[in-house]
């Protein structure tokens, strides 16, 4: 049941498997300037698989013709959590770096802003600040003049989303206009620019950052 | 501190999910991954599996690797003499080349017929590209105007390795222009397009029928 479920790869993006979706979220959230949506979805099918398959590995193991395909078994588990590991250690990087950025951004955006962040991720952030913000209190902000101790906006760390990006279409996209320059974008090249005119590609799934 | 680009080994991970065929000499019945099914085993019958579980049961001796079509003497060479004709673009090659190759002459030399020449022919491509690369970077950057922004630069056949191997100069690089060019245009009033394409480019960022 799992071959109809995501049957050979294939270059066509629509027949991508789960694994291929994988790497995708690990290595755009690895190269994007900014913290991109939690990929909820696909972490939770393949935290599914692996513990459907861990179990299966358990009871298995214990018989001795089994033993062999238990071990693969396990090899291929072991890099799923590798893969989870990289992808949600790339995201708490991106949450230690721009904490209040992305809470404003949760607190004044969309429903798309909602789902930035998992569960726990919000959490953490929460929690995060609340130490940060603490500690500068007690280390520097208290003993200085008091028009000096808010913390206004510009003392916010924000992503640099100018930054330069390598990235490849998903597909033919055709005619863009980036910075007054008409870009043809096409599945068989990588380009080279900066990531702000395309990050609603990235964001949208047409463009992954390589 | 690289943070900004993975590291080689990786990207080496990553490419150990092609699929490589192999001629096992054991029978077992098919393995269901995430990636596909892939089985069954059946002694000396080729069959496709990943790059990683083709060495694990290598370095087991249960199998014996058939490197792809594209790493043998002539195909190589002939990729070569291109690369070295045509000056700007590359060849085409698979996409994890580099990593595969490598894994391959370091896990299963026995199975590679000419491994010393294929060794040294993928070395002397690789130079080759990676100098290509630069020099089309430099070329890139002469061709702008005095104050020209970094305008968009477009890759054919350009492997992953590659890319990361020169992301950190080239990224780092390219924002610094970009930050030094665009706080002129903060101070002077001949900034036109710049500040504009700054603030919206959202906006600006519209498809064109």
């Amino acid at each position: 049941m799992m071959n109809d479920e995501y049957g050979n790869s294939n270059n066509n993006y629509k027949e991508l498997t789960l694994l291929d979706k994988l790497k995708r979220a690990w290595i755009n959230e690895k190269y994007a300037p900014n913290l991109l949506i939690y990929e909820e979805d696909i972490i939770r099918d393949v935290m599914e698989k692996i513990e459907e398959k861990e179990s299966l590995c358990a009871s298995a193991i214990s018989n001795i013709n089994l033993q062999f395909t238990a071990n693969i078994y396990e090899m291929e588990i072991e890099r799923l959590k590798y893969i989870i590991k990289c992808y949600l250690v790339e995201r708490i990087k991106k949450i230690d770096k721009y904490y209040t950025s992305i809470l404003l951004q949760i607190e004044n955006g969309d429903e798309y802003d909602d789902k930035l962040l998992s569960e726990f991720e919000i959490n953490y952030c929460q929690k995060y600040k609340a130490l940060m913000d603490g500690y500068f209190k007690n280390t520097l902000l208290n003993s200085i003049p008091k028009d000096f101790q808010k913390m206004d906006s510009n003392a916010i760390n924000k992503p640099f989303l100018n930054t330069f990006v390598f990235c490849k279409p998903r597909e033919d996209l055709g005619d863009f206009l980036v910075d007054d320059e008409t870009i043809d974008f096409k599945k068989s090249s990588i380009y080279f620019l900066r990531y702000l005119p395309i990050k609603s590609l990235v964001e949208g799934g047409k463009m992954d950052l390589i | 501190m690289e943070d900004i680009a993975l590291s080689p080994s990786q990207i080496e991970f990553i490419a150990e999910d092609t699929t490589i065929t192999v001629i096992p000499n054991f029978k077992m019945e098919s393995l269901i991954f995430l990636s596909g099914e892939y089985g069954p085993f059946v002694p000396s019958f080729p069959i496709d599996i990943p790059l990683w579980l083709a060495i694990s049961l290598k370095k087991k001796k249960k199998c014996t690797i058939t490197p792809p079509d594209w790493m043998t003497y002539n195909k190589l060479q002939s990729r070569y003499q291109e690369e070295n004709k045509i000056n700007d673009g590359f060849v085409e090659l698979p996409e994890n080349f580099i990593e595969i190759s490598i894994l391959l002459l370091t896990n299963c030399p026995d199975d590679i017929k000419d491994i010393n020449n294929i060794q040294r022919l993928i070395e002397n491509i690789l130079y080759r590209r990676e100098s290509k690369l630069k020099q089309s970077f430099s070329n890139h950057l002469k061709s702008l105007a005095d104050d020209e922004s970094l305008t968009t630069m477009e890759f054919k056949n350009f492997s992953m390795m590659e890319i990361n191997k020169v992301r950190p100069p080239f990224v780092s690089g390219a924002n610094k222009l970009y930050k030094i060019q665009n706080s002129d245009s903060g101070n002077n009033n001949n900034s036109q397009s710049q500040s504009a394409s700054n603030t919206s480019s959202r906006s600006l960022f519209s498809k064109k029928q």
